[in-house]
């Protein structure tokens, strides 16, 4: 059994590199779906069950912190981590998604390395925690 | 921040991240560029908003975006996904150059967004009469002697 993993970007090629990394990260991935904004994310989310979401910020029709904000108000989603991968620096939005619950924030460009450490760790908390329950 | 400090910021910006982010070495043009080697270049612009805002763009010919695009997907430069994702690789550049360069320029405090950037083959005559009214500008030559060039502009 591997991991389901939802990326949501706009741009094919931030969801193939964060593909990539994933696949580069040893972490096994039972599914990936690619969503190219929150609205779609949401569709998917609808009908997929999905262990971790990676989402952009600046994206047409649903943004990220839109699309953060409709899942914290979802009982069945709230609990679904989500990793913004953004280029986007500034500390004030940065920590309001952290308020709203993201559990990682990842500037772009990032190193593959960098983000193996962080996914790895918010899915051994995950599993930790589903585990405890 | 004055002008020149700006420009300076985002020529570092740029060669830092097409260096670090696509492997695509560049130094800066000396004298006057060379031609373009089509009628038309690829275009991609970003928007930025808030407490700043304005514009940020990159201008390309079809070799260097293609192996952006092979460079970021780690693909060979004849793969066909390179040709088909050119432009999604050159918005996706432009929009890590421009979450930097907004950053240094007016810093993480600063309530500025970005936008979506905007990808299009423009005419070499357009692209020249938009980089002329530009706030700053770059032009960067490739290994391979083709040019990559873009600029910026602010409104407040």
């Amino acid at each position: 059994m591997g991991y389901s993993v939802l990326i949501v970007d706009d741009s094919a090629v931030v969801r193939s590199i964060v593909k990539k990394s994933m696949e580069m990260s040893g972490i096994e991935m039972s599914a990936v779906h690619e969503a190219g904004n929150g609205k779609e994310a949401l569709a998917v989310l609808d009908n997929e069950w999905v262990d971790i979401v990676f989402a952009d910020l600046n994206m047409p029709e649903m943004n990220g912190v839109e699309l953060v904000q409709k899942m914290s108000e979802d009982s069945l989603l709230v609990s679904t981590p989500v990793v913004i991968i953004s280029s986007e620096r500034r500390e004030k939005r940065i920590e309001e998604l952290k308020k709203r619950g993201i559990r990682a924030y990842i500037k772009k460009p990032f190193r593959p390395e960098n983000f193996a450490t962080i996914v790895t760790d918010i899915l051994d908390n995950q599993q930790e925690a589903s585990d405890g329950n | 921040m004055e002008t020149e400090k700006k420009q300076d910021v985002l020529l570092r910006t740029v060669m830092e991240t097409l260096e670090e982010a696509a492997f695509i070495f560049t130094e800066p043009t000396e004298g006057t560029p060379p031609e373009w080697t089509e009628d038309t270049v690829l275009h991609a612009e970003l928007p930025f908003g808030g407490d700043s805002a304005g514009t940020l763009m990159i201008a390309s010919s079809s070799e260097p975006t293609v192996e952006l695009a092979a460079n970021l997907l780690g693909i060979e430069p004849s793969d066909e996904d390179a040709q088909e994702k050119r432009a999604d690789a050159l918005g996706e550049i432009l929009n890590i150059i421009g979450g930097i360069v907004v950053e240094e320029w007016f810093g993480t405090e600063a309530d500025v967004q970005l936008g979506v950037p905007e990808v299009r083959a423009v005419d070499v005559a357009e692209y020249e009469r938009k980089v002329t009214n530009s706030e700053c500008c770059f032009s960067l030559i490739t290994e391979e002697g083709l040019r990559i060039d873009g600029g910026a502009s602010t409104a407040s």
